[in-house]
């Protein structure tokens, strides 16, 4: 999704100087598609029966790793952070017992996600908080770089 | 010695060794020249480097800013978050204004040598 904090692009000019901006900026689209899985989650919450898969919804975790760039001397230099996976998150369904609804079995039993609307809102409000954090790094780089060139007037 | 201009043989021995020295301060001078000259042609080499690193610069600096131009497109068709806009927004903005900051600078320099007494 992302073209602008695309590491693999070829060496831009003045990358060294915005290097924390776009280290903040990889990591507020991650934190984008952490919230945008939490939020497929809470809309699924009452998804009996996924197409194609026979089962209920199941709930999704995202999991982050770092963006590691072969600099100049070799050495490995950390540029950002990307979504690694989208995992499918395992543990049992919940099983209701509701022999009228369409999705129930022959026991009359409905399996429901295994997701927790508290666990899900916990999750948004760390996830908004991450994302406010990485806004903030870049607002204060912002402010940093004014400065700085203040100091040439 | 002005007294032995046209005069005895003293005074025209006095003028030739007036003349021989006006001629060693003039080869001293043009010598002066030539070096000047040398200077002035290294000069125009450095100059020459100083403009392409400007241009270079510049054109850093353009191709920054027009990237920044043709984001909406990226918008428009959701290949961009909002974030990643508003980032790149800035950044645009910070590299011009370090663009700016050199340009006033630069003329800054050029005014205080207009300004030079000669």
């Amino acid at each position: 999704m992302s073209s602008i904090s695309n590491s693999n692009g070829p060496k831009k000019a003045l990358d060294g100087v915005f290097r924390s901006m776009r280290i903040a900026s990889s990591s507020l689209t991650a934190e984008r598609t952490r919230i945008d899985t939490i939020t497929k989650n809470i809309a699924n919450a009452r998804t009996t029966l996924v197409p194609g898969t026979g089962e209920p919804y199941r709930r999704e975790d995202v999991s982050f790793a770092p963006i590691m760039e072969r600099a100049a001397g070799g050495e490995d230099q950390f540029m950002g952070i990307r979504v690694e996976e989208i995992l499918k998150d395992q543990s049992p369904f919940e099983e209701v017992f509701d022999p009228s609804h369409p999705d129930a079995d022959e026991r009359g039993v409905v399996l429901y996600p295994n997701v927790n609307a508290m666990k899900e809102m916990a999750d948004l409000v760390t996830a908004v908080r991450s994302y406010e954090a990485n806004l903030s790094v870049q607002e204060t780089f912002e402010r940093m770089a004014d400065r700085a060139l203040r100091l040439a007037e | 010695m002005v007294d032995g201009i046209g005069g005895s043989g003293a005074g025209r021995a006095a003028i030739e060794a007036a003349l021989k020295q006006i001629r060693s301060q003039a080869q001293e001078m043009g010598a002066k020249a030539g070096g000047l000259e040398e200077a002035g042609a290294s000069s125009e080499a450095s100059k020459a480097s100083f403009q392409s690193v400007l241009q270079e610069g510049i054109g850093t600096v353009e191709k920054g800013v027009e990237k920044t131009n043709n984001l909406h497109i990226d918008v428009l068709n959701g290949r961009l978050d909002i974030h990643e806009v508003a980032a790149s927004l800035k950044e645009s903005e910070i590299t011009f204004q370090f663009a700016l900051q050199v340009r006033n600078k630069l003329m800054d320099a050029y005014r205080e040598v207009m300004r030079m007494s000669v």
